[in-house]
């Protein structure tokens, strides 16, 4: 592209330019701060796999009885704080939104809030809500309920923002106040809408209460922890098919409802209500005390907010950890993921039976949640980078390459079949035609599972594997607040940082496609 | 020796679909260099097949088709390859990359002639470049060469679409429906430049069509299918009553009037 006559636009010629030499640059410095090389992993498979061949299998499963009311507790977090952080959202949203908010000084100040919120991840807020409520489900509950909140009232912001000014006109036209014109105009237009995000937060959630059940909350991920922490591999193998399962039969739930979307949104909330009720007995928490208990989350924010900046540096070298996990991941598992993704893509690679297999080792890998990944990384390889990176990549790899392929097949085969006439090979119709086609779906893919292995890669200390997490739950657990606030703002801010980056590219270059 | 006369020869096509769709019934008919030809038929009746069966889009059953003496449906992989590229193609929705540039698009057509590791870099020869600036040029499509694709209307993405096919330097085109998602107006002037292009070139053009006038006013000769058969091969000046009536089938009132709007309708 350097020499003579140029192919494309000033414009894309910059976006190029900037996307990938930021990117670059971040590989490279993350690659020389972790001293992580790819291949050392290939040397030491021997031994990995051994492990995986001696120690997990075969899988086996001790106590069923166990395990299924374990699984049920780890649903009912799921589908019962998805309900309630769906309600809070919604009232929030009406609010926060500049299509509807009554009084728009208030809505920034709520949005501004919300993103505050939603770039702590749900095991943060686990273990900031230790302090105050105590270990239990009811606490698993409680972070789940903040953390989805989080996610919801910005998905549905977004939603009521697309909402055109026409829909809404007639309305103040009449009069109608604004309650009225919430129910009367805004709901019925946003349910599909809402509802699709509505699903996608309980799969979420099915992962994440495992996640927040490993470290006291209760559920199959305690189930699991419990094991892995006393060596006993075979039956972690064992809760591991059972995880992944359960959260492939969830999956497969809801695109049922997705596919019956037209039934009446009034049963399947009903339903939904009825379950909650019933969810409420199985997770059988101390209702009372948690209550009560409530106010004293203020205190504990409180205390997180008198910054304490001693051993600041330490916390700064962790941060870094966490941030040059989080790059490598990603970008790895976004080559690979393109790999896969055309392996398993119908219009990529024209061969049913490579395809299914692909698809089906790809669910399953989805399935289990990345922290669960790196849980068994870290028994294999040990403690170092590596571990962070190659567990998070794992998972991430499997994102990438499910909507990789969805975007492949997207295209419809109108492209391909044009370059097929031309003369070109297989090769040449992937590179030039099917991959440019996909860009700015590829880069957005690629932006939204940044922050979610940049949430991941903090979390992962908790469970023992070094980064930013580390600092968080040792200093929590020793009280000293100030300090974990301290690395609690550095998270939120580069989230904050990232996310900004990302939608001024899509908003720069992207947009109008 | 009959074969080096003609551009195309299709003997006894036949194509059977995995359902059990029989779309096309025994075909054969033979094109000269450089000639015009309109096809005809309801839609199903086997166009599109019959189309993509000649530049092996779509493998065929039995049955032989030899563009430039190569028998190609006997033809796998490089050699096949190679065949296509003596082949253009124009698309009813034209099937450019709408993310990409206009240059970018129209230098697709090179791909057949270029080794993959320099495409996939990007790194086309500057006298290609050139070639499609000129092009561009011609097509009055200059001003948009750094546009994305998506961005241009329709006639202008059809255009495009015929840069492309062009720039492979084809002794055949294949056109599936080029106008049918276009205004009468831009249709005229699309069907203008295809013949004003192969005219040129001496290109053979094979264009399906569902514009009875369309066909007569730019075609040399029309080939008619129904149900998977040829049921009209002959000059597009003589066509009648009768043989629309053969190739849409009795129950269409209109055949009259497709057949005496000619012209007027542009």
């Amino acid at each position: 592209m350097k020499n003579g006559t140029s192919l494309i636009s000033k414009r894309d010629r910059k976006f190029f330019k900037t996307f990938f030499g930021v990117m670059l640059a971040a590989f490279l410095i993350s690659t020389l701060h972790s001293q992580y090389n790819p291949f050392e992993l290939l040397l030491k498979s021997d031994a990995l796999w051994s492990f995986l061949w001696e120690d997990f299998i075969p899988p086996v499963v001790n106590n069923p009885l166990a395990v299924v009311s374990a699984i049920a507790v780890t649903l009912s977090l799921a589908v019962v704080s998805t309900f309630i952080a769906m309600t809070l959202s919604f009232f929030t949203a009406v609010y926060a939104s500049t299509r509807t908010a009554p009084k728009p000084r208030i809505a920034k100040y709520v949005r501004a809030i919300v993103t505050v919120m939603r770039n702590i991840p749900a095991l943060i807020w686990a273990y900031i809500l230790f302090s105050a409520l105590g270990i239990g489900t009811g606490v698993a509950l409680v972070a789940l309920i903040i953390s989805s909140f989080a996610f919801l009232t910005r998905a549905f912001v977004e939603v009521i923002d697309e909402l055109p000014e026409s829909a809404l006109e007639p309305l103040s036209a009449c009069g109608c106040t604004f309650w009225q014109k919430v129910f009367h105009c805004v709901l019925p237009n946003c349910i599909p809408d809402f509802l699709e995000w509505l699903l996608y937060c309980v799969e979420l959630n099915i992962r994440s209460s495992t996640i927040v059940g490993m470290v006291g909350g209760g559920g199959i991920g305690l189930v699991l922890f419990t094991f892995i922490k006393s060596f006993n591999y075979h039956a972690a193998a064992g809760i591991i098919l059972i995880i992944a399962f359960m959260v492939i039969a969830v999956e497969w739930i809801m695109n049922c409802i997705r596919r019956k979307v037209s039934a009446s949104y009034k049963i399947i909330f009903s339903a939904w209500g009825a379950l909650c009720v019933a969810s409420l007995f199985v997770i059988d928490a101390d209702w009372g005390k948690l209550l009560s208990r409530i106010p004293r989350i203020a205190v504990s924010l409180g205390r997180l907010i008198i910054f304490d900046f001693d051993r600041f540096p330490a916390t700064l070298a962790a941060f870094g950890e966490s941030v040059a996990m989080t790059v490598l991941a990603t970008i790895y598992s976004a080559i690979l993921g393109l790999l896969f993704g055309a392996l398993m893509s119908r219009l990529v690679v024209r061969n049913r039976l490579i395809n299914i297999l692909i698809a089906a080792a790809i669910s399953f890998v989805r399935a289990v949640p990345s922290v669960i990944w790196v849980l068994l990384v870290l028994v294999c390889i040990g403690f170092g980078p590596a571990t962070g990176i190659v567990g998070l990549g794992f998972h991430s790899l499997a994102f990438f390459a499910k909507a990789f392929a969805q975007s492949f097949d997207d295209i419809g085969s109108g492209v391909v079949e044009a370059l097929k006439a031309t003369g070109a090979n297989r090769l040449q119709i992937f590179f030039t035609g099917i991959l440019p086609a996909v860009l700015s779906s590829v880069v957005a893919w690629f932006s939204l599972r940044f922050e979610v292995n940049f949430a991941d890669s903090t979390v992962l200390g908790m469970v023992g594997a070094g980064g930013i997490g580390f600092v968080i739950s040792a200093n929590i657990q020793n009280y000293k607040y100030g300090r974990a606030g301290v690395a609690i703002f550095l998270v939120i801010l580069f989230a904050y940082g990232v996310e900004m980056f990302f939608s001024r590219i899509k908003k720069k270059y992207l947009m109008n496609e | 020796m009959t074969q080096e006369k003609y551009v195309l020869v299709v003997r006894n096509l036949k194509k059977t679909y995995g359902n059990g769709v029989q779309a096309l019934k025994d075909v054969s008919f033979n094109v000269k260099k450089g000639e015009f030809i309109a096809v005809l038929g309801s839609s199903g009746s086997g166009k599109s097949t019959l189309i993509r069966t000649i530049n092996q889009l779509i493998p065929v059953t039995s049955g032989q088709i030899f563009v430039a003496g190569n028998e190609i449906q006997t033809l796998k992989g490089r050699d096949l390859r190679r065949a296509r590229r003596r082949i253009g193609m124009i698309f009813q929705h034209y099937n450019l990359v709408d993310r990409l540039s206009v240059m970018q698009n129209v230098l697709h057509g090179t791909l057949g002639g270029m080794s993959t590791l320099y495409s996939v870099l990007g790194r086309y020869p500057e006298e290609r470049k050139q070639a499609v600036l000129e092009l561009l040029d011609d097509f009055s499509l200059r001003d948009y060469a750094y546009k994305r694709a998506g961005e241009l209307s329709g006639g202008q993405k059809q255009r495009v679409g015929i840069a492309r096919a062009l720039m492979q330097n084809p002794e055949i085109l294949l056109c599936d429906e080029p106008i049918s998602s276009l205004d009468p107006i831009t249709a005229g002037a699309i069907m203008d430049l295809l013949s004003v292009m192969a005219y040129k070139n001496d290109i053979a053009c094979i264009v399906n069509l569902h514009q009875v006038n369309f066909a007569r006013q730019y075609a040399s000769r029309i080939i008619g299918i129904a149900h998977g058969e040829v049921v009209y091969d002959g000059p597009a000046g003589t066509i009648g009553h009768r043989d629309l009536e053969r190739i849409y089938g009795k129950q269409i009132p209109l055949a009259g009037n497709m057949l005496y709007s000619t012209g007027e309708a542009i």
